[in-house]
Order: structure tokens, then sequence, then C-alpha cells
């Protein structure tokens, strides 16, 4: 599988992405960029008109990929969990690069979409499998070298997925049936309106016929009623849901190899995320609890140097726009431990498209302190429904 | 728009019981509303029709009256709503199974299809004969 992103075309592969696997989640996300400029956030202005805006406020933040967290592109070490995409996500590291082709790429797949026949019922039944994604992400380092991760991420709960959420469902199933009802009543219409329908090979072969005259009742009835009441619904129900209960595990390995050659790449770090989320101040907030370990490989070349992490996030907002205050501690071995503290925010900018950025201050061993940043921009296949 | 699907399925007037099945290959949530028609007309039997939507793992699966002859020139109209609950789109499949004892005696499918804006609509119809 090929992955082609070019600075300002992203939307443009994501739709692609989408017509051919619809059930293939890609995430190619923006590499740490050191205090990036604002210029060149300017420099990829997007057209973004009111309507997008409006729709982009009802779209999940993407979520992080293990394959990708493997490779500290982002400082934080919390694997932002994420209910399961259909669609494809993707992003570049265009504003790391100042517009240049990006370095690092990820694709996350659930091999229960892809290879089975989902069903809502057995999906609502079973979660757990469905929600089973892989990952795997590659990225160039300066030098020449390359890192290949593969990534499992396990979803243990999500109470915010809309697939199975009873309340949005039962919003929704009565609609499905007024809707059946008015093309029932609109059919019985035609049907006597038009008697030569009633034989079931007339109806057969003036089938499209039939259909012409049935939209055309049904369009005055349905179309302007339901569309905005299931988009309605829908956001009603994805703005008290973003914060819900969410609990994830992800497993990781990372290969790196001094040159471009596959041949040339050794086991250089296993790691392993647990991320919790609760909801706090009720539709207003969220508490992420993480914890993150790394089996990385030593000075003396050995897969023997442990390092472990604890971290919380705070969210605090909606769906659509949040700020974030964050804290972590790390200590492993050859390593002084370290306190880190950021602040941040999230921001749907646009159907389909998020930016996240943080700034905040590490405190490493007895006293020495650097400053971090990060800005990521991440995609995600554009909400379809237009019912403005 | 949606064009029905239309198909002629014979059955064995001396046979077992006849019974349908809609089934739906999909994340998205569907409903139906089933209706059987007496023949050439617009009169149902089943009152109230057969509703149902596919979030719960029960079959969807409804016996005709007995004897089977009594459905000769009968018509079965399946009428599915399928609404993209996560507004990210997706595919869709539905299939109409009609059989008889253990045989499949007759089958409609909608074929596979992507959702159109919030909701697409499928019209599936089975006229019985013996």
């Amino acid at each position: 599988m090929n992955i082609f992103v070019f600075p300002g075309k992203q939307i443009d592969v994501a739709g692609l992405l989408m017509d051919t696997f619809t059930v293939l989640s890609l995430f190619a996300m923006s590499a740490h960029a050191q205090t990036p400029a604002i210029g060149s956030v300017s420099s990829q202005q997007m057209v973004i008109d009111s309507a997008d805006v409006a729709k982009a406020r009802i779209d999940f933040a993407v979520p992080d990929a293990p394959a990708m967290k493997i490779m500290n592109a982002d400082p934080s070490i919390i694997m932002k969990p994420g209910t399961l995409r259909e669609v494809g996500v993707a992003a570049a590291n265009v504003l790391a690069n100042g517009g240049s082709l990006p370095k690092t790429f990820a694709a996350e797949i659930s091999p229960g979409l892809l290879l089975g026949r989902a069903s809502l019922g057995s999906y609502i039944q079973n979660p757990f499998w469905y929600r089973m994604r892989i990952s795997a992400a590659t990225t160039t380092e300066p030098g020449g070298g390359t890192d290949l991760g593969i990534g499992i991420r396990m979803t243990i709960v999500d109470e915010s997925d809309l697939r199975g959420d009873n309340a949005l469902l039962n919003r929704l199933i009565p609609i499905g049936h007024i809707i059946e009802e008015r093309e029932s009543e609109c059919s019985a219409e035609i049907m006597k309106s038009h008697p030569k329908f009633i034989n079931s090979d007339t109806l057969k072969r003036d089938a499209k016929e039939f259909g012409a005259l049935l939209d055309s009742s049904l369009k005055s009835k349905i179309a302007a009623d339901f569309n905005p009441m299931i988009a309605r619904a829908r956001e009603q129900a994805k703005r008290s849901n973003w914060n819900k209960t969410i609990v994830e595990l992800g497993l990781a390995g990372l290969a790196s190899s001094p040159d471009s050659l596959a041949k040339n790449l050794s086991a250089a770090r296993y790691a392993c995320w647990l991320t919790a989320g609760f909801p706090v101040l009720g539709q207003s907030g969220q508490l992420l609890f993480a914890l993150k370990a790394t089996l990385d490989r030593g000075t003396d070349n050995l897969l023997n140097r442990g390092n472990c992490a604890i971290a919380s996030r705070g969210y605090f907002g909606e769906n659509g726009y949040k700020g974030f205050l964050e804290g972590d501690w790390q200590i492993g071995d050859e390593l002084l431990p370290s306190y880190t503290a950021r602040l941040g925010g999230e921001l749907n900018v646009a159907n389909g498209i998020w930016l996240d950025a943080s700034f905040g201050i590490q405190a490493i061993g007895t006293g020495e302190s650097k400053f971090t940043s990060a800005l990521n921009l991440r995609f995600a296949t554009p909400e379809l429904s237009d019912w403005k | 728009m949606p064009i029905p699907i239309v198909n002629k399925v014979k059955f064995n007037s001396s046979g077992g019981m006849i019974e349908v099945e809609l089934n739906f290959t999909t994340l998205l949530l569907c409903t139906y509303t089933l209706e059987l028609h007496e023949n050439e007309s617009n009169a149902q039997v089943w009152i109230p029709p057969k509703q149902g939507d596919n979030s719960n793992p029960e079959d969807d699966k409804y016996a005709l009256p007995v004897p089977p002859s009594k459905n000769n020139g009968r018509s079965l109209w399946a009428f599915i709503t399928i609404i993209d609950q996560t507004g990210s789109g997706g595919e869709y499949e539905v299939s109409m199974e009609i059989r008889q004892d253990t045989s499949t005696i007759g089958a409609l499918n909608t074929g596979k299809k992507r959702v159109s804006r919030n909701f697409s609509q499928e019209f599936l119809i089975a006229q019985l004969y013996c």
C-alpha cells in the first residue's frame, strides 16, 4: 500500500483513500516541530466556509497510532485514544519541513472491518475485535537512516462510539420507520394513480419510472424533514459523547536501519501504552490518565534499557475546540528523572482538519530545564453530510 | 432515488412454511418495514407491518401465513432506511432471502452501495407464485 501525501493536497488524498479503502485509517502525524513558525501556518492556508466549520464541530478528534507514537515524533507520552474511524486519516509534517514532502507516514487499519462481513448487531455485541487496529509507520532520519514502526491498538472500553450509542440509535430508529411509512404511503398512491405498476412484471420492467415517481413524491415529504433531524441527533450525540469513558492499550515495536535497506533493520525499541479517559465537568472536560513503558537498545547494544512514564491530561472545552493541561513524569535506565508540564489546545479548524499545538517546560534531573513545543496537523476524511 | 428491486419467487404450494429474512452487511444503522400485500392489491396481510432494525443480534426473520398456497400472488415489500449514524458515511449491502423448508427459493440484493447524505432508502419487492 502506497500513501502519497503532498503539501496542500491532503484532502484529495483522504478522499481518494476513502473511496479505495473504506475501512482503512491512515495516519501520518506531524513530527515534533520545535518552535514552529507562525508564518508556516499561514502558508498552508485552507479555504474554509462557514458551513464547513459548522459541520466540523461534529467531527471527533483524530487519535494517535501506536506505530507513530513509538517514533517519539510527538513530545507527549500519552497515546491519545479515539473511536474507530472507517475512513482515511492523513496528515503530514509539512509545517515542520517548511512545505517540503513529509518524512513520516503511518497507516492504521482494522482487520475486523477489512476482512469480516461487518454487521452492526455483532459489532455492538462484540466490538473488541472490530476495534482492534494495526498500524505501521516509517520515517526517514536526517542522516538517511530509516525507522519502521509496527503497532497494535486495543480498545477495551469506548463509550464515545456512536455506532452502538443506544441513546442515538433510539432517536434514529423511529425516524427510519417514519421514512418507511411515508415511502409506503407514496408507493400506494403511485399504484393507485398508475395501476400498471400493480403487475410485478410491469413494475420490474419500468422500475426506473416508478422510482422517479416515488422520488418526486418523497422529496417534499422526506428530505426536507429528516435530513436535518438525523444530522442534529448525531451532532448532539457527538457533543455529549466526546469525553465519555474510553480505555485503550497500545503495543508497538520499532526497527531501525542505518540506511534505506530493509535487510539492515534491527529491533530498536518496544513500547506499550495504557490510556484511560473519563468525563469531568459534565460535557466540558475529560481527564486522561496514561502509562507508558519502553524497552530501548542501550549503549551496550542490548535491548535492556527500560523507561516508564505516567502522565495525565485534562481537556476543557467542547468536542470541536478544547484546551489542555498535561503533566508527566518519566524515569528510566541511563536517564535522569524528568518532569514535564505542557499547555495546549486542539481545534477542529475545518471539516476533517484538526490542529493541535502545545508548549511546555521539561525539568530534567537536578535542575536543567528546556522548552518543548509541538504543532500537529491531522486530517480525517470530512464529514459527508451536507444537510444545511 | 429508491428504485424498486423486483423479483418473482416460485414456491411449492404443498411444501413447508415460507420464511423471509433480511440481512444487513454494514455498520450503518438500518431500519425496515416489511409488508405482505395481497395479490395485485395495496391491501396488506400483516397489520401492522413487521418492523425492525439491525442494531440487535436477533434474526430479522418472519414466517409467512400457512398453508403456503395462501401466499400465491402475494408480494413482500421491504422498505429499508440506511442511516449514517456516525456522519462518516460507509457502505452497505442489504438482502432479502425467501426460504421454504430449508432451501432458499429466492433472494433480492441491493448490491454494495455507499450511503448518501444522512440516509439512503432501498425498496425490495418479491412477488410470490406457485
